[in-house]
């Protein structure tokens, strides 16, 4: 038998969590949370398998709570199931040591198949939020190798090119059909972002990443 | 008054104490009289009496707009004006008046920086009321509403488990009907919620929430939307954050629903004293003109420079016919109210 709590704020979903679950044969969900110290409270007098947590908890954040329940019990699983979607909070919630993430959007069956998935030590994330982290290991892939080379905007390479071929900011205005004020903002990008102190700067960095030529 | 002196002296002292500064110049431009709230307001910076009898223009900042109006009463016609706001690096703001005198121009000032403070103070109350209160309804439609949908989807669906062998497929297609309505429901109350304060924005800042902006933008529509992000990672002040992270989101709308363009590229710079954020896109671009009348009446453009210059930044726009569209904003960081 699995034992189980849950940790919202909103009585009405926990009440119906717990009752939908408790029609499943292998989980028993003993009680209901709203509060960081709630939980504490009923994990003292009576330790569990899994935790269902969501995150906003009004001024209390479960990502939080999930990382101190994590120090005081490291055996017990946290599965966050919130109405988030970003990134931000999925990343968030691995890094707390969360064995999982639901959107709540998602069907009871899902629910069951994740509550057993993370107490037989396993992960799950639903559809959604798996792709999330997907994109989000592409991403830093695609920085990383890029990390010698500063991101430069096509725009910011172009008037780096013609910088290089000697034209003045109105010529490089004429160029490209921008205002004198946008290439002289832009020059100004490129010395910060390269971290140069002039124009010379700029040429060195051009040529040292072959960037002196359109073509 | 019995004689010339004794007007004379009255008129020193009625320039000296005036609460307004004062300043003629005749004809060819040479100063005649002069107090010294003028040499204050228009940041002379030398005494009224070392002042007459120079040259006004070679005292004032060329690329004024007051400039051109006292250059053109010099040397092309005497024209009475107005410059409703001169701003100093001080923060000294003032007001310029020109009136034609028989053989010159006198030039009156005004200590506006007051006012301008002030109504700088009520369009930050003004917008920071807004936000305050699109974030209390995005709350209460995320955390309220969102999680009683979730119940009404869960319970609906452990019905149909109980029900599945002895209803008609008629009866259990309606039931799948009202399941899906349901899911419906969900999605669009999450997004108006989002689109009114995305929790992100709060939780973990300015980068975060315009990296979840453009991977939304990226996955519907056919433009394709890029970051850059240069600079410290570190949480600015709250307003800014919604406020720029608004106006990106203005000036996205704006390039998605008119541009045409095919990319559209988003900088945000952090410089150590300020930030730059820059939207540009590869469209079709407006004409002089048209570019004019939409900063003049297009709300959405009006709406990034009041959330600017409430900030005490700067808004420009670049655009040409079928060159695309440039939106630059400039928020100065430690200035701020």
């Amino acid at each position: 038998m699995i034992k189980a709590i849950i940790v919202d704020d909103h009585k009405v979903f926990s009440d119906g969590i717990i009752s939908i679950l408790n029609e499943v044969d292998d989980i028993n969900v003993i009680n209901s949370a709203t509060s960081a110290k709630d939980l504490i409270d009923l994990l003292r007098k009576e330790p569990v398998d899994v935790i269902l947590m969501d995150i906003s908890l009004g001024t209390e954040s479960g990502l939080d709570i999930t990382l101190t329940v994590k120090k005081l019990y490291p055996d017990i699983k946290v599965l966050i199931l919130s109405m988030h979607a970003e990134k931000g909070y999925i990343i968030k919630a691995i890094e707390s040591g969360a064995s999982g993430y639901l959107l709540k959007e998602i069907g009871a069956d899902e629910m069951v198949k994740a509550i057993r998935e993370v107490y037989n030590g396993g992960t799950y994330y639903s559809q959604q939020v798996s792709s999330i982290i997907v994109s989000q290991l592409t991403e830093n892939r695609s920085n990383h190798n890029d990390q010698s080379v500063i991101q430069l905007t096509p725009r910011e390479r172009e008037v780096l090119i013609l910088i290089t071929k000697e034209y003045t900011n109105q010529e490089i205005a004429n160029e490209l059909f921008i205002s004198i004020r946008t290439v002289d903002t832009h020059r100004r990008n490129l010395l910060e972002k390269i971290n140069a102190k002039n124009t010379v700067g700029l040429v060195k960095y051009a040529i040292k990443y072959g960037l002196t030529d359109t073509k | 008054m019995n004689n010339v002196t004794d007007t004379y002296d009255f008129l020193v002292s009625v320039m000296r104490n005036a609460p307004l500064g004062i300043l003629t110049y005749n004809l060819d431009g040479t100063i005649t009289m002069c107090n010294r709230l003028a040499t204050v307001h228009l940041d002379l910076g030398e005494s009224p009496k070392s002042l007459v009898e120079r040259t006004i223009t070679d005292f004032i900042d060329p690329s004024s707009e007051l400039f051109g109006y006292i250059n053109d009463s010099i040397n092309r016609s005497r024209q009475d004006f107005h410059v409703s706001e001169l701003s100093f690096e001080s923060g000294l703001a003032v007001s310029v008046t020109g009136r034609k005198l028989t053989n010159g121009m006198i030039i009156t000032t005004h200590d506006i920086t007051a006012i301008k403070m002030y109504q700088r103070h009520s369009v930050t109350a003004m917008l920071q009321g807004q936000e305050q209160e699109r974030h209390r309804l995005a709350k209460e439609i995320h955390d309220g509403i969102g999680p009683l949908m979730s119940t009404i989807k869960l319970n609906i669906d452990s019905i149909k488990n109980d029900l599945k062998s002895d209803i008609s497929t008629a009866t259990l297609n309606k039931f799948d009907s009202i399941r899906d309505l349901i899911k419906d429901v969900s999605e669009d109350i999450r997004s108006i919620s989002h689109a009114l304060m995305p929790s992100a924005l709060r939780d973990f800042g300015l980068r975060s929430a315009l990296e979840n902006l453009i991977e939304k933008i990226n996955d519907g529509e056919t433009v394709q939307v890029k970051l850059y992000y240069t600079g410290s990672d570190a949480r600015l002040n709250i307003h800014t954050e919604i406020a720029l992270y608004r106006i990106s989101q203005e000036l996205i709308n704006n390039a998605l629903k008119y541009s045409q363009a095919q990319q559209i590229v988003i900088q945000l710079i952090r410089y150590h004293d300020k930030v730059l954020l820059t939207v540009e896109d590869n469209g079709l671009g407006c004409n002089q003109q048209d570019l004019e009348s939409l900063m003049t009446s297009g709300i959405g453009l009006q709406n990034i420079s009041t959330r600017t210059e409430a900030l005490k930044g700067s808004f420009i726009i670049d655009s040409s016919e079928g060159n695309g569209f440039t939106g630059t904003v400039e928020i100065p960081l430690n200035k701020q109210l």
